[in-house]
């Protein structure tokens, strides 16, 4: 009979404690939700193996995100600011020139020669702001995620090969000569029409800064989850200072003035290779060339 | 945001004369979603940083705080404890278990917190983006060096830490399976989101980082620039 009774009272005592042992922990879970709720940071996490030290320091990641999401979202807002003043910037130029060809061809004092002269280079220069919109609007759906990508498993030898059948005609104007190492046929983890422009860009820029009569060399090498896509010229090559910033939108190295350019291909290849889970990285030697090697998941 | 703020940090070993003054008044900070290298030649502090930062050493002074928290300030056993939920760690050596197979040793940081639900799929996904699946059920021993870091990144990974540290990842791996493994820490950190320092002293290694940092003598060098060398 008193052992029955003891029984019951140590059973009921520890319930008595467990249950509040649970107020407790709801109680302070309650208050660190409160705390996220009001965007206050979350100080006190105790470190210890309580269930209750786990879903803190769970809570704390969670409050860490929304941090994080909220000044990605912020720093994004800037970034499309600058890109609108980017924007307006980049077309001021090609279309004040557009309005200076025209009021020039608007005068009747004009030979034959220098109007279609006037008239030759106004249309290079519509051609250009067309260019230029053209691939800002492919720059904003690929940020914006609205384009179809679809990634297949294909082979890389036709991607390679039409990037360069379509500079080949420049190549050839400028007597660069283009060669592709042979290699055999990797199926790799692309989207053939997106990551032929990537090679484009990379071959466009390897022949606009190499002199003529120079060489391009395309090499592809296997590893065991990553192929390896080099493109390698030997152009004027990329100083140190100003590799850190080529891939970002709208970068040009004031060395390069000169030479006609809008900073927007390297960083739309950029974004095509992200989208692949893929990369590029860059060596380069002034004076000497330059080598991208653009890296691809194998199947 | 930053996830690492490393405060005025020195280290130093031993006594009196023969003391040495292994990190000097370090100060950088790491964002969240960063992949940054530690730069620096053999003997210059950058493991010993990276030990102090993962809370494996402790530092003589400073403040090392991860995610706000001042790791310094904490006990042996919250340190422990703190470490295996905020912090994956990728070594030279693999350091896996060899006893357990690829799943399991994938698995097993997650397990330390009793109670804690184990996301299968997660894993599932790791293993597949880390292309180790069809090897889940193989032992350690059976796997190559570049897939046992591999299996070494996905423990990191599985834990859903805020840092990852890798100490030389590729030390003791050749140079293609070395830009593999790179490639791999790479693309995984960046679509889980995850903030990555690296210690190397490969030079070309170090390029394919958003951001490198370059430590000798223990001292902070060079504290890169934003923006990156790879794209």
């Amino acid at each position: 009979m008193i052992l029955i009774c003891i029984w019951a009272i140590t059973t009921t005592i520890l319930l008595l404690l467990l249950i509040v042992k649970n107020k407790i922990t709801y109680r302070k879970l309650n208050e660190t939700l409160e705390k996220i709720i009001d965007g206050k940071s979350i100080t006190e996490i105790p470190f210890n193996e309580s269930e209750l030290s786990l879903l803190s320091n769970q809570l704390k990641t969670i409050s860490n995100k929304l941090d994080f999401e909220i000044g990605r979202a912020d720093s994004e807002k800037e970034q499309i600011k600058q890109l609108i003043s980017n924007m307006s910037h980049q077309l001021k130029t090609p279309l004040a020139n557009v309005m200076m060809y025209e009021e020039l061809l608007d005068s009747n004092d004009l030979s034959e020669a220098k109007r279609a002269d006037f008239m030759k280079k106004l249309k290079a220069q519509s051609e250009k702001i067309n260019w230029l919109l053209e691939s800002l609007f492919k720059m904003s759906k690929l940020e914006q995620n609205v384009i179809e990508f679809d990634i297949t498993e294909t082979g890389i030898k036709t991607t390679i090969r039409n990037a360069v059948n379509a500079v080949y005609e420049k190549a050839e104007k400028k007597k660069i000569e283009i060669h592709v190492a042979d290699f055999e046929d990797i199926v790799l983890l692309h989207n053939p029409k997106w990551t032929s422009e990537v090679f484009e860009n990379l071959l466009e820029n390897a022949m606009k800064y190499t002199a003529d009569s120079g060489s391009i060399e395309i090499s592809v090498e296997c590893l065991e989850t990553y192929s390896m896509i080099h493109v390698k010229d030997n152009g004027i090559g990329i100083s140190k200072e100003d590799i850190p910033y080529i891939f970002n939108r709208f970068y040009r190295s004031e060395k390069v003035n000169e030479i006609e350019g809008s900073g927007i291909g390297l960083y739309l290849s950029k974004i095509i290779l992200e989208k692949e889970k893929g990369y590029m990285t860059v060596k380069s030697e002034i004076g000497k060339g330059s080598v991208f090697s653009v890296f691809l998941q194998n199947c | 945001m930053a996830i690492l703020e490393i405060r005025n940090l020195s280290k130093n070993y031993g006594k009196g004369e023969n003391q040495v003054k292994a990190l000097k008044h370090i100060e950088f900070q790491i964002n969240q979603g960063e992949f940054v290298a530690l730069l620096g030649t053999s003997g210059s502090g950058k493991s010993t940083l990276l030990n102090i930062i993962g809370g494996l050493d402790t530092a003589a002074k400073g403040e090392i705080k991860i995610q706000g928290k001042n790791i310094a300030k904490l006990k042996a056993k919250e340190l422990a404890i703190f470490r295996r939920r905020n912090i994956g760690f990728v070594f030279q050596n693999y350091s896996l278990m060899p006893v357990l197979n690829v799943y399991d040793n994938v698995a097993l940081p997650v397990s330390f917190d009793r109670g804690r639900h184990i996301d299968h799929a997660y894993i599932k996904q790791l293993l597949q983006d880390l292309k180790i699946w069809d090897k889940r059920t193989k032992y350690p021993s059976e796997l190559s060096g570049g897939q046992q870091q591999r299996v070494a990144i996905a423990r990191a990974l599985a834990n859903k830490p805020s840092l990852i540290l890798a100490d030389e990842p590729t030390g003791n791996l050749d140079s293609k399976t070395t830009n593999d493994v790179i490639s791999l820490l790479k693309t995984s950190g960046k679509q889980y989101n995850q903030t990555i320092l690296m210690v190397t002293h490969n030079e070309i290694i170090a390029q394919s980082c958003d951001r490198i940092i370059r430590i000798e003598d223990g001292f902070l060098l060079e504290n890169g620039k934003d923006g990156g060398f790879y794209a």
